[in-house]
């Protein structure tokens, strides 16, 4: 819960200049302090970014393994679930700071707009093709166009597990 | 929106359909030569559509109408609107939308592509008619006009279907060679009848175009006068040569254009507001030019297509001329107007030279086309004398109302100054021009003649060939002519007396009954569907909708037989399976909403486990990460309810467990039906084999982004759809937690991601 009453005094932000720089969470401070948990924040600060690595792996890797855009967004979306339980909803701001209406329009953009691309590119709908890649020093790639399409899709996933985040978990702590 | 532009947007909208008009204009000679262009754009080629269109001679004469009077009322819609900030943008852009769906309808070579202009022209007007849905009137009347419309427009095109398949082609230019006949054919000039006199405001459907009469005035100058209300009648000048042999056409056109023309001609002289007497003027003229459009001779074509191009010229120009006065005087009763006529005597003018043109003044061209009507009913038209009573006594009408209308605008003497804001010559200049073409093309019949003989050639003619003219030789026409006119003043002159006898024939009061009549009707149906069918609590819907989708299912599970019970592939499966089912029991049994949750989790989990033991390693990576994310959402919104799990209901709790076993039963079978079919489905070789060419191996990712692409979208599209709903419904938008300074009070903050939304 944020509570204003633990700083009287100082509507503005409680321990301006008190502050270490580096804090476990950024956000965690504003609960109350019986609702922390300082595990479960180290956990958090630990393990968030590993989960985004875990995102990246599994967007990449669904070319040939179970993986791809969606769930690599639920992972994203894990990491943050992790964050805001960790260190409530500021917590949540802070490690997300983007709109979820953003993330969500421009994620369907993007997919939207790569059908459409395949329209004018090729005259079909979501047309797309496999570039091949040949880099020095690194073994040769291939590259699917659809690539642009998960990426939408990782985006709108994790656009909806913001937003369910933000609304689902605004009320008790307004 | 570009609101700094205000409304001189208005003036560039205006290019637009002007720019189509001189292209049009330059097209004019070809198109007269009988070079008509022709296009056809595939549309859904597997479905046999395709947008074809083409400009011929009747098409060109309502595209003329349209991009000229659209772009003269763009250009006055300038000054109208000028003391006027808002939706401007928005008028503009559905004016200018409606004037291409015009010029569709002009252009259309095929029924379906018709239709769906003709229904792009509707939503534009409903959305004129509205302007913004401010006023409960307002609203009513772009309702009204919408369900008029669209209703009678479903019935049209299901006649397109029966004549299109009948015919064998949808195209209108192969309909003539086609010569559909027989019963489905009659059927079909019914229902198509219906949607062209409905759109056109003919009796019985008329009273939505009084009622449309609360739009601003540029709009229903061009909408209803000038450009919309003329597709009906335009669509019967279509197909008037293909369909004036079948049946009920001629009767059916015939009877109920003099009907409208006499019921509107008697009703507009009752009115008192200026707007609505013109209104009810153009209802009787729609049924004028009904009767001569479709009553298939050429003489009767040749007058239809005189009188349309001379109905758009004055009442567009008198629709202008009452919206100047509505601005400049502040009123349009006519009881309250007094001494416009010496305040500005080119809106007198102008008005002056419209109302001739519609009484049929030589040498108008309202004179050439009602000379050009006399004479195809005083000869060979369908309803010989009958119809020509009809007609005269329509023009004695018009003659009446056309002088209540000039007397009540513009006589009386001047009121004190300042009651009058003199109009700008730019607001002016819009009637004066269509006031000067009815002159100008008047004294041009030859080249008039061109122009709608053309279409009215496609027409038999048994008689000699009829050319418009301003001097015809003396005979019975000149004289009905004549005898219009004096008996129109005369009746003028005496129609205050008649008031009572307007009391009494309220024909139209009973027509407007009937349309509300409809509305609550069909309004009460609808809330009495919505209180029997929809449930008022929330378990309550979910068990009429878990039992319904339980009975669909098993009719459809039964004839397919339920298979063999198969135990298990390894026991493994077994162990996994015991133990979901322990869980779903618990679930039922726990107290605690919260642990009730956890164990739901588990069983998620346990299901996780079977995809993996069946060999399907992406549903279990999607199954873990869900169930997580579940759990957790269904914390938090366990958090807002109460505790104890004790919801009421409206049902016992037999009903309610007979309703769950059911559903569970079925979706047992169901499972075992589909995981009993041990054969591959039909496209998986294809994508088991093109997988690797198509973006990696993995093949359900490739079916996901590449086969199923479009599936995948749509279903995309749907999530982000149910989250702003959720987003916006549960919570009214108010997300925390968003990029914002630190410690701003409670209610800033919910106003500031508001706000960013």
């Amino acid at each position: 819960m944020i509570d204003e009453s633990d700083h009287p005094g100082d509507p503005g932000d409680p321990q301006a200049g008190n502050e270490p720089l580096d804090r476990l969470l950024p956000g965690a401070h504003h609960l109350d302090a019986d609702d922390r948990s300082l595990l479960l924040e180290a956990f958090a600060r630990l393990v968030h970014p590993t989960a985004l690595v875990v995102a990246a792996y599994l967007f990449v890797v669904g070319l040939h393994h179970p993986g791809g855009g969606f769930a690599a967004g639920l992972v994203v979306g894990l990491g943050l679930l992790l964050r805001r339980v960790a260190g409530g909803p500021r917590d949540l701001g802070a490690a997300a700071r983007a709109n979820p209406g953003i993330l969500l329009g421009a994620g369907l953009a993007l997919a939207a707009g790569y059908g459409i691309a395949g329209i004018v590119l090729s005259g079909d709908l979501l047309h797309g093709t496999v570039l091949h890649l040949d880099l020095p020093l690194l073994p040769p790639h291939e590259l699917p166009t659809s690539m642009v399409f998960e990426i939408g899709i990782l985006l709108i996933t994790v656009g909806v597990v913001l937003d369910i985040l933000r609304t689902l978990g605004a009320e008790d702590d307004r | 929106m570009p609101r700094q532009a205000g409304s001189r947007l208005f003036l560039a909208a205006a290019l637009l359909p002007g720019a189509a008009f001189v292209w049009l204009l330059v097209r004019t000679p070809a198109v007269l030569a009988g070079r008509t262009g022709s296009v056809s754009v595939p549309w859904a080629p597997a479905l046999g559509l395709q947008v074809d269109l083409r400009l011929d001679a009747l098409g060109l004469l309502l595209a003329l109408l349209v991009t000229g009077v659209g772009a003269l009322t763009l250009a006055y819609a300038r000054w109208y609107f000028a003391e006027r900030a808002d939706r401007l943008g928005r008028t503009c852009a559905v004016l200018l939308l409606f004037v291409a769906a015009m010029v569709g309808i002009a252009v259309a070579d095929n029924l379906l592509v018709l239709y769906v202009a003709w229904e792009v022209t509707t939503v534009c007007s409903f959305l004129l008619i509205a302007d913004g849905g401010h006023t409960a009137g307002a609203r009513r009347a772009a309702l009204h006009a919408l369900l008029t419309t669209t209703g009678a427009g479903f019935a049209m095109l299901l006649g397109f279907l029966l004549l299109g398949r009948e015919a064998g082609t949808y195209r209108i230019s192969g309909l003539a060679a086609a010569e559909p006949a027989g019963g489905v054919v009659t059927g079909a000039v019914v229902l198509i009848l219906v949607g062209a006199f409905a759109k056109s405001a003919q009796v019985p459907f008329h009273p939505w175009l009084p009622a449309a009469m609360v739009a601003p005035t540029p709009v229903t100058a061009y909408l209803h006068a000038a450009a919309m209300v003329k597709a009906g009648v335009f669509l019967v000048a279509r197909l008037t040569p293909v369909l004036a042999e079948t049946v009920p056409w001629q009767p059916l056109v015939v009877v109920i254009g003099l009907a409208t023309m006499i019921l509107g001609g008697w009703r507009a002289l009752a009115q008192t507001d200026l707007k609505s007497l013109l209104a009810f003027g153009t209802i009787a003229q729609l049924g004028f030019l009904m009767v001569l459009l479709g009553a298939g001779t050429r003489t009767a074509a040749i007058a239809g297509g005189t009188m349309l191009i001379a109905h758009a010229l004055f009442k567009a120009c008198l629709f202008l001329v009452v919206g100047i006065i509505d601005h400049s005087a502040g009123t349009r009763e006519i009881g309250e107007l007094s001494g416009v006529g010496r305040r500005s005597p080119v809106l007198l003018g102008s008005a002056a030279l419209a109302c001739a043109s519609m009484v049929g003044l030589p040498p108008f061209v309202g004179y050439l086309g009602k000379e050009a009507a006399l004479e195809a009913f005083h000869t060979h038209a369908w309803g010989g004398p009958g119809a020509l009573a009809g007609l005269v006594l329509g023009s004695v009408l018009t003659v009446a109302y056309t002088g209540r209308f000039l007397h009540g605008a513009f006589a009386g003497p001047a009121r004190p100054r300042g009651e009058w804001r003199a109009p700008t010559a730019g607001f002016l200049a819009a009637p004066v021009v269509l006031a000067l073409t009815g002159v100008v093309l008047g004294l041009q019949p030859t080249r008039l003649d061109h122009l709608v003989a053309a279409h009215a050639d496609l027409l038999p003619d048994p008689g000699k060939p009829y050319h418009l003219a301003l001097w015809h030789g003396f005979g019975l026409v000149v004289v009905l002519s004549a005898g219009t006119l004096v008996a129109g003043i005369a009746l003028f002159l005496v129609h205050r007396r008649l008031a009572p006898l307007h009391g009494r024939l309220a024909g139209p009061a009973t027509a407007q009954g009937a349309h509300d009549g409809i509305a609550t009707g069909s309004t009460r149906a609808a809330a009495w569907v919505d209180t029997h069918v929809h449930a008022r609590a929330l378990p309550d819907q979910l068990a009429r909708t878990v039992l319904a989708v339980v009975l669909i299912q098993a009719v459809v599970l039964v004839p397919v037989g339920i298979p063999a019970p198969h135990p298990w592939d390894t026991p493994w499966q077994a162990v996994v399976a015991a133990g979901a089912l322990a869980g779903t029991v618990a679930v039922i049994a726990l107290r605690r909403q919260l642990y009730a949750a956890l164990v739901l989790g588990v069983v998620g989990y346990l299901v996780a486990v079977v995809f993996v033991l069946q060999g399907a390693p992406d549903l279990a990576l999607i199954q873990l990460l869900v169930e997580t994310l579940t759990f957790v959402v269904f914390v938090l919104v366990l958090r807002r309810m109460p505790r104890a799990t004790a919801p009421r209901h409206h049902y016992g709790r037999r009903l309610r467990a007979a309703v769950a076993v059911s559903f569970g039963v079925l979706m047992t079978l169901v499972s075992l039906t589909m995981a009993s079919r041990h054969a591959r489905s039909l496209p998986s070789p294809d994508y088991l084999d093109g997988s690797p060419d198509h973006g990696g191996p993995n093949v359900v990712n490739v079916i996901i982004t590449e086969y199923r692409a479009l599936d995948t979208l749509g279903e995309v599209s749907v999530l982000v759809i149910a989250a702003t709903a959720v987003a916006g419904l549960v919570l009214q938008s108010t997300r925390i937690g968003g990029p914002q300074p630190p410690d701003e009070p409670g209610t800033q903050r919910a106003e500031v991601s508001t706000r960013d939304r």
